[in-house]
């Protein structure tokens, strides 16, 4: 029915559609969305980090300077262990503000209408499920390793894992925790794929109903995304810090290890600013 | 009947959803009555929990999607 009014065919595709191929490799539209969101957040972080170095401050370095400091607040807040805070921090901040940007790629203007061979070339990559289902497998597994740092591999496997001869409640608590494990990621990663998705649907079925007149009715549903994505971006990092520190900290107090020379781990891909103060 | 089970497959989690973000707001505003300090930890709690009960809506809406063009 949608049809009649249409100025256009709707045509919701939950894949996202191939452009072109290299070499045997389907690029596909999500890819050539992400790639530019990727680059446009290296171009961001870059000029903040180097213009913070040289001590050359404005506005757009403060509001960065803001948001980051706001969210590393978070973390401190979520993690009362300093160190392992610091640690988790520069994962937990590029997730945040890489899914923030792709997000935000999905209002760009020409959703729809834009097409190359007839594929749509618009579309964020956070409305791709292999991004999503990608990150969240990448939180999964950064935080068992955190886990193994912190317990031993023995002593993570018998988090799951207890004698139901000793502990009956405790072992019937293990395999919930297992089946947990498979649940949040998979939320985790279904909810940013979900409203994403959605919000573009919306979009589209909002422009083909409203016809000329959705030059006055899309910027509200705009707005409304941006909201959402920032809620969606601040969900999945916080969501990740919750889960590490859930991993960390069983049974009563984290501990912070000695033993272990701090290997800081500067990830490359958050070049973040010198702003963070010492903590320690 | 298939128009039917499309609408309904959003929005029976939607009921759900929207009671449970109603118990939850209330909640918090209760915890907030009692303890006006803690606004900040209060918000972030009640958004952390929210968030978990709106994820199923948004997982509802996928599947009705899903169902309906594929």
């Amino acid at each position: 029915m949608i049809n009649n009014f249409a100025a256009l065919d709707i045509h919701i595709s939950l894949a996202s559609q191939t452009l072109f191929t290299v070499a045997g490799f389907n690029v596909t539209n999500a890819m050539v969305t992400g790639t530019l969101s990727l680059v446009i957040f290296l171009v961001v972080f870059v000029y903040v980090s180097r213009m913070v170095a040289a001590g050359r401050y404005n506005r757009f370095i403060g509001l960065i300077q803001w948001a980051f400091e706001g969210m590393l607040s978070q973390i401190d807040g979520v993690i009362p262990d300093k160190v392992l805070a610091r640690k988790i921090a520069p994962l937990a901040l590029t997730l945040f503000f890489y899914v923030l940007i792709s997000y935000w790629m999905s209002i760009l203007p020409g959703l729809e209408a834009i097409t190359y061979n007839g594929v749509p070339v618009l579309r964020s990559i956070a409305a791709d499920m292999n991004f999503t289902f990608a990150i969240a497998i990448i939180a999964l597994v950064i935080v068992q390793v955190y886990a193994i740092r912190q317990h031993g591999p023995i002593g993570n496997v018998r988090r799951y894992l207890r004698n139901p001869l000793k502990d009956p409640i405790g072992a019937f608590e293990g395999i919930l925790e297992l089946i947990g494990e498979v649940s949040r990621y998979s939320a985790l990663s279904l909810r940013l794929f979900g409203n994403c998705f959605a919000g573009e649907i919306l979009l589209i079925i909002i422009t083909a109903l409203t016809g000329y007149l959705s030059v006055a009715a899309l910027p509200v549903f705009m707005a409304f995304e941006l909201f959402i994505g920032l809620v969606q971006a601040y969900v999945f990092f916080i969501l990740t810090v919750i889960f590490t520190a859930l991993a960390i900290d069983v049974h009563g107090g984290t501990q912070a290890h000695p033993d272990h020379t701090s290997t800081s781990d500067h990830s490359s891909a958050g070049n973040v600013p010198t702003s963070v103060p010492a903590r320690e | 009947m298939d128009k039917l089970a499309f609408g309904l497959t959003y929005a029976l989690p939607a009921l759900g959803a929207a009671l449970g973000i109603g118990f939850i707001g209330a909640g918090a505003l209760n915890a907030f009555g009692r303890n006006p300090e803690k606004l900040s930890d209060i918000r972030t709690l009640m958004i952390t929990a929210i968030v978990f009960s709106d994820s199923l809506a948004i997982i509802g809406i996928v599947v009705a999607i899903i169902a309906k063009f594929i």
